[in-house]
């Protein structure tokens, strides 16, 4: 069973992503924010909301990327500026979805960045 | 209008009519004091004092009626009254929206409880069904071997009871030939009752000729008796074997047909039966294993359907989230127009300095929180369609340099498309 970290600081998404993911057969944790996320990042894939207090997800990204060199890393965010975009991807994120993102199509891009999910 | 303020807490072209008599009162005894300080001394002065401060302490507690006050308040009392009233309007609608946002979540988040625990339960039947299913086909295939290993003894079976049959046929067959042989001896049972009879007409005859021969005859006479007795007792003999080979003849003509009954409802034609039961039973088993397979195949399709649902109705959720990042846009929106009309406010009151930006530009602001695109377009849709900005001089310290801020705002953001690009892998 894979691993998924969801950092939101939306309870309802990350319920719906933890409910969607679960029932997918993944084992799922989840954090608040970026600053809450840093200890508790996980080797499988990790799932990143951009704009939250604290520590915004590009930030986390940054620093999940000296933690984490090759573990994939998806921003999915309602941001539409392409600046964010790019600064995610320079960070290191592996892809950028904009929310909302259906359950079945969050599995078939889960699918394509996390072999053997 | 009811007025509470206390006066000494409004600007002077506000205060009441008394007030103002009392303040003038005041002034003109100082003044008066002032050019004919021997006609009015400070006593005089005093007094006048001491009642302008008493009358305003008054109108400190006693709310001026301005009911009773028959001047109308002017354009400027009206206005600077509803943008006092705007800052308490804004409370109420930041309050509206937040209300908002917690209802829309916990209604959400009720609703997504619940799908999961419809999926749970789902999928816990599921297992059931799928268990239950799984243990019938184990047993109906099974029976359906057992079925097969009886139905084959069976006809061994009856195989077996047919040879045994056809042996009891051939048996019969051969009793009934002893039996025909036994009634075939009945003509010779016949024959030595005749002989017997002529024996005893000899004997007869023999006894006539011995008394005719008188003395002489006397042996032969005895002979002649003796013979008689001896075809007398012959023809009982040959009576006897008659009735015994009749007797016989009957007994095996009774056997066999009790055999013949009994044959008529053989084991071979019971077996015959239970093979045909063990067969259809067997065609049954054969029909419930496929149905079982056909089954779960069904039910393992249906809850497919009913997982994709449920994820799929889990993602449209996230409307709620979406919602509420516009509706916490308009809530901070509405703070920066509470904060920008209560600088007004003071402004209009001599209080403050003018506000930082002019309206315009703190609208030009809001385009800084916003971060989806639809934000933007409506945003400039409903600018577009109020028609331009009205063409006023700004202020002096506003319009020299424009500030970062509202410069930054005015740069165009290339957005990612609305509707495409809304998943890239890098």
């Amino acid at each position: 069973m894979k691993n998924v970290f969801l950092v939101d600081d939306s309870a309802t998404m990350l319920m719906s992503l933890k409910g969607t993911l679960e029932i997918s057969g993944f084992k799922v944790d989840t954090a608040g924010d970026g600053e809450a996320a840093l200890g508790k990042l996980k080797a499988g894939l990790n799932i990143t909301d951009i704009n939250m207090p604290r520590m915004d997800g590009i930030g986390l990204i940054r620093e999940a990327r000296k933690l984490l060199r090759f573990t994939p890393i998806l921003a999915l965010t309602t941001e539409s500026q392409q600046g964010k975009r790019d600064e995610a991807k320079t960070s290191g994120a592996t892809g950028w979805l904009v929310k909302p993102v259906g359950g079945a199509e969050l599995v078939k891009v889960i699918k394509q960045v996390l072999p053997g999910a | 209008m009811n007025d509470e303020h206390p006066a000494a807490a409004r600007p002077w072209h506000r205060w009441s009519k008394r007030d103002l008599t009392l303040v003038g009162l005041a002034v003109a005894g100082v003044a008066a004091h002032v050019v004919a300080p021997q006609d009015v001394n400070w006593l005089t002065v005093g007094a006048l004092l001491a009642g302008t401060l008493i009358g305003l302490l008054l109108g400190h507690t006693t709310p001026v009626p301005t009911r009773t006050a028959p001047e109308a308040p002017g354009p400027g009392d009206r206005v600077a009254q509803d943008i006092a009233t705007l800052r308490q309007a804004f409370a109420v609608l930041k309050c509206q929206v937040d209300a908002t946002i917690q209802s829309s979540e916990q209604a959400v988040m009720s609703m997504m409880t619940r799908m999961n625990r419809v999926h749970r339960n789902a999928a816990d039947l599921r297992t059931g069904i799928a268990d239950a299913v799984q243990r019938s086909q184990s047993l109906s295939e099974q029976s359906l071997a057992t079925a097969d290993e009886h139905g084959q003894a069976v006809t061994a079976l009856a195989r077996h009871q047919q040879q045994l049959d056809e042996a009891r046929r051939d048996n019969l067959g051969r009793v009934g030939a002893v039996a025909d042989r036994v009634r075939e001896l009945t003509p010779l049972a016949a024959l030595i009752s005749d002989i017997s009879r002529q024996t005893n007409l000899l004997a007869i005859n023999a006894s006539i000729e011995a008394a005719r021969a008188g003395p002489e005859g006397a042996g032969f006479k005895v002979v002649a008796t003796e013979v008689r007795r001896l075809s007398t007792q012959t023809a009982e003999a040959a009576t006897r074997i008659t009735e015994g080979i009749a007797t016989a003849a009957r007994t095996i003509e009774v056997e066999m047909a009790q055999v013949t009954a009994a044959s008529a409802e053989s084991g071979c034609a019971q077996l015959d039966t239970i093979a045909a039961q063990i067969q259809r039973m067997g065609s049954t088993l054969g029909d419930v294993v496929p149905y079982l397979g056909e089954l779960s195949t069904r039910m393992d399709a249906g809850m497919a359907i009913v997982t994709e649902d449920i994820i799929n109705t889990l993602g449209d959720m996230q409307f709620q989230d979406i919602n509420r990042q516009l509706l916490e846009q308009i809530h901070n929106a509405l703070g920066s127009l509470s904060d920008h009309f209560s600088q007004i406010y003071q402004l209009i009151d001599g209080q403050a300095p003018p506000p930082p930006v002019l309206l315009e530009e703190l609208l030009a602001r809001w385009t800084d929180d916003y971060v989806m695109a639809e934000q933007r377009q409506a945003h400039a849709a409903a600018l577009a369609a109020s028609g331009p900005a009205p063409d006023r001089q700004r202020p002096a310290d506003a319009a020299a340099g424009d500030t970062p801020a509202a410069a930054e705002a005015e740069m165009p953001v290339t957005l990612a498309g609305a509707h495409g690009q809304r998943i890239e892998l890098f």
